[in-house]
């Protein structure tokens, strides 16, 4: 039996799972984290942070394309990516903040082990070198892998996912991305900027399938700039190897030449630490959790990817918060109620040139409730100055609300740096401001910002920098 | 010229209140504004502030002294100025003569009755920031609200919890927030009014005025309801007759306010007011007509009721009861009615007992109207009959005049030709 005792064992050292063991520790728990890999979990090893270091480089091809217009001379405007730099310069992003969590995780007093776990019992985890700790209470934070689909040839070696691809040593010249979502679009925005070819194979009907209409239209349109084929409704059907490159063949009869094929369908839950030797429930290969993140064993929580719930970093930092709270009252280390996971107000962000953000339901969804009587208000950021000084005229922001009491029911942003003000929508939904609150607020200019107030302010027929 | 301050009359029930301490003597310099004395009336106790600037002169009655309203009880004018000679002992009858005029009837809605004691700062406060006084506890030596209840008493809630427990009338005071400090957000309001578990709704103005009303009627007056049917084919025979002549739709409503009207008009008694001391037979007919609204009962009066026709009784109706349901009936509508009328014939309701609204003498309730077989000659035929429901004061009428009164209406409504005349 062990002779190590913990408070808390934290499998995986990802967004929910490095932010609870460090509120867990910083409230008094004894706590060991175990990564198999190193810390950040897959946003910041190979998600979010890795994929924005090469949207960064996006933004300087844009500019430079740019520069003549602004009268910018460049002697020789063509250009070519060195992907080894590249890849380097994006490890050293990385690796920085890794440090920072590694940091974090040291200062907060967590035993941080780089090992693989499993859960052997109740109270019993088991490391890859044989160790076993006993511990009060566990937060399963194992995150997710990159899933597969069944396609004819899919082991060929121009066949890559989402991790590999950001560690490639050559441009591709022609990409196939198997997946219009979120991840299959921003790689279909760096490789094309860099000045791969790219096709888009994507089954459903549109790209970005369950964000707004018109936010999709706008990033379309900027792929489509940067000639990216996009087959919607299709599928691969299957996948024929060559000696320099691959051939797919298409449900739309057509077939493709391409020298890297990306696979960026869905995620799924990694259930690794989960053991025959202990039960813990699963529903359709994801952790089963409650609202305030227990899983079907009172002691034993979860948060982050690994409950399929929500597969965003953000979401994983609020449960990783929530789920430690939760902990430490069951350790006694708080005397405050429980905390629920709320996921009703998430915000999701897609990056290109471009960008678009959204929270809330849609105008369509929003329809859909009957309960309301809705009023949008869309101002265009070709009426915002900051958008137009940068040279983007496209895009807008729009608020989904409701007339009776003015409530935001959603915010749809596309354009110019727009991530960027979503924030203000979530805290505006989350704490109920309406629209009347964010029209009344002074909103600095020049800012993207401003057209958020502006939209609000078409809801309630208060804009002066549109309509009439 | 030297001012009197007189005893304030706060709401129209109000006929006395007693000093409870004056905050000046005779000789203090004080201004407008300025607290002078505590006052308790029927329902509350009250700072007085004064209306005027000046030396006070003569407080006129002693701590503890109870004082008609409207009687001076202290003069303010300039140091040494003479008060009035006369002024000072006002005469106990002078007193109750000027009430028995005052006793004009009793309004429904009266914004003066819930005045809440509040210190000038505090009132201003709560007005800027929207907040109703009535919501406030008070910590101020008299009781009365400061500025700072107000700031403490400020409820927490969000922008969108606020609008949506205002238009729900749901009391944001009775609701523990869930959010930061106890802020109430839009999920503590839907706990409230989720099926399981009790819904706390606070009283509006209306209904709080009408529930104490209808309490002090059914408590202090010996009341009596009577049915009496009455065949309604020749009404409804000649309403229909009206309309397809004239095109006046007229309702079975305006019949039977007209024929109260009339019936009042041969039946005195029923348009008085008991004032304790005396019937008064009311000079004017005036019909208040109950009118069901978002905020509660509120009784609307077309005045003169017994000079109008059928059909200005239906315009005038009409345009009442728009306004009453928008809140937009003028103080005076709502005050002075002589006798009152409630009609749930639309529920379907066949009987019922309505409650007086003081002072007046009888209230009369209009039934449905019901198709019932009778033996006309012999002959089995339908008829359609209704039940009027009047409940009287047996203090100002007894059966006898109560059911010669309800004959008359009957006969009226029977025969209504005779009302077009």
């Amino acid at each position: 039996m062990s002779n190590i005792k913990k408070d808390i064992v934290v499998i995986g050292g990802g967004p929910a799972g490095y932010i609870g063991a460090i509120k867990a520790a910083r409230l008094g728990a004894s706590v060991l984290l175990a990564e198999k890999k190193q810390v950040g979990g897959t946003c910041l090893n190979i998600g979010c942070i890795p994929t924005k270091y090469f949207v960064q480089s996006v933004h300087t091809i844009s500019a430079l394309r740019n520069g003549a217009s602004r009268g910018i001379e460049i002697t020789d405007p063509s250009f070519t990516i060195d992907m080894k730099k590249a890849v380097k310069g994006k490890d050293k992003t990385v690796k920085r903040l890794v440090k920072g969590v590694e940091f974090l995780l040291n200062q907060a007093k967590v035993e941080t082990v780089n090992q693989k776990a499993t859960i052997i019992g109740k109270n019993l985890v088991k490391l890859e070198d044989g160790t076993v700790i006993e511990t009060k209470n566990i937060l399963i934070a194992s995150g997710s892998v990159s899933a597969t689909v069944p396609i004819e040839g899919l082991d060929s070696p121009f066949v890559v996912d989402s991790e590999k691809i950001l560690d490639l040593e050559y441009l591709p010249k022609k990409l196939a991305i198997i997946g219009g979502g979120v991840i299959g679009v921003e790689f279909a925005s760096i490789f094309s900027s860099f000045g791969s070819e790219v096709t888009v194979i994507e089954a459903l009907p549109s790209l970005l399938n369950g964000f707004d209409e018109e936010q999709v239209e706008v990033l379309s349109k900027g792929l489509k700039k940067n000639k990216v084929t996009v087959y919607t409704s299709t599928t691969v059907t299957k996948i024929e190897t060559h000696t320099d490159e691959a051939t797919l063949s298409l449900s739309n009869g057509k077939s493709l030449n391409s020298d890297l094929i990306l696979l960026a369908v869905k995620r799924k839950a990694n259930l690794s630490p989960l053991t025959d030797e202990f039960k813990i429930k699963t529903d359709k290969n994801r952790l089963v959790i409650n609202e305030y993140g227990v899983t079907s064993v009172d002691n034993i929580y979860g948060g982050g990817d690994v409950t399929g719930l929500n597969m965003l970093a953000h979401v994983a930092y609020h449960m990783g918060e929530a789920v430690a709270h939760n902990i430490c009252v069951d350790l006694g280390l708080l005397k405050t109620p429980k905390q629920k996971i709320r996921l009703d107000i998430v915000p999701s962000v897609v990056y290109s040139d471009l960008e678009i953000a959204s929270v809330g339901m849609t105008e369509k969804e929003a329809a859909a409730t009957k309960k309301y009587d809705i009023v949008v208000g869309k101002f265009p950021l070709s009426a915002n100055g900051r958008s137009l000084s940068a040279d983007f005229s496209e895009g807008f922001v729009k608020v989904v609300s409701e007339r009776k009491y003015g409530q935001i029911l959603g915010v749809f942003c596309a354009g110019l740096n727009v991530s960027e003000i979503i924030g203000e929508a979530v805290v505006a939904m989350q704490h109920e401001l309406t629209v009347y609150e964010i029209a009344d607020s002074i909103h600095a200019h020049p800012t993207i910002n401003e057209a958020l107030k502006e939209a609000a302010a078409i809801c309630i027929g208060q804009c002066y920098h549109w309509g009439s | 010229m030297a001012e009197p301050i007189i005893m304030p009359k706060s709401g129209m029930a109000m006929e006395e209140g007693v000093i409870i301490e004056w905050f000046v003597k005779e000789g203090d310099q004080i201004k407008e504004g300025d607290v002078i004395a505590q006052i308790e009336t029927d329902k509350t106790t009250m700072d007085l502030e004064s209306d005027l600037t000046g030396t006070v002169l003569k407080l006129l009655y002693s701590d503890g002294t109870t004082v008609p309203v409207t009687l001076p009880i202290a003069w303010i004018g300039k140091k040494g100025e003479a008060i009035p000679a006369a002024e000072g002992t006002a005469k106990k009858e002078e007193v109750k003569e000027v009430l028995q005029e005052e006793v004009k009837l009793p309004i429904t809605i009266s914004s003066s009755s819930t005045k809440i004691a509040a210190t000038p700062a505090a009132k201003t406060v709560a007005s800027e920031k929207g907040i109703d006084l009535a919501t406030i506890k008070p910590t101020g030596k008299w009781g009365e609200i400061v500025k700072n209840d107000v700031l403490a008493g400020e409820i927490k809630a969000t922008a969108l919890a606020k609008k949506v427990a205002s238009d729900q009338s749901i009391d944001l005071a009775e609701i523990e927030g869930s959010g930061y400090q106890k802020k109430i957000y839009v999920r503590d309001l839907q706990r409230v009014t989720t099926a399981t578990e009790d819904r706390r709704v606070a009283l509006t103005n209306i209904q709080k005025i009408t529930g104490k009303r209808m309490l002090e009627s059914v408590l202090t007056i010996p009341q009596v309801t009577e049915d009496i049917s009455v065949k309604m084919d020749n009404l409804l025979a000649l309403r229909e007759e009206i309309f397809e002549q004239s095109g006046i739709k007229s309702s079975i409503n305006d019949f039977i306010i007209l024929a109260t009207a009339r019936a009042l008009e041969l039946h005195r008694r029923l348009n008085s007011v008991f004032d304790n001391h005396a019937i008064i037979e009311k000079g004017e007919i005036n019909i208040g007509v109950a009118v069901a609204t978002d905020r509660g009962l509120v009784v609307p009066h077309i005045k003169n009721t017994n000079t109008h026709t059928l059909a200005s009784i239906n315009s005038v109706t009409k345009d009442l009861i728009v306004r009453a349901r928008e809140g937009k009936l003028a103080l005076e509508e709502l005050s002075g009615s002589t006798f009152s009328i409630s009609n749930v014939g639309m529920y379907k309701i066949t009987s019922f007992t309505p409650i007086i609204n003081p002072p007046e003498a009888a209230i009369l309730g209009v039934n449905t109207i019901e198709k019932v077989l009778a033996l006309v000659d012999g002959n089995v035929r339908e008829k359609s009959v209704m039940r009027l429901s009047l409940t009287f004061d047996h203090r100002i009428v007894d059966g006898a005049e109560a059911s010669q009164f309800l004959l008359t209406l009957v006969d009226f409504l029977e025969n209504p030709l005779r009302l077009l005349i």
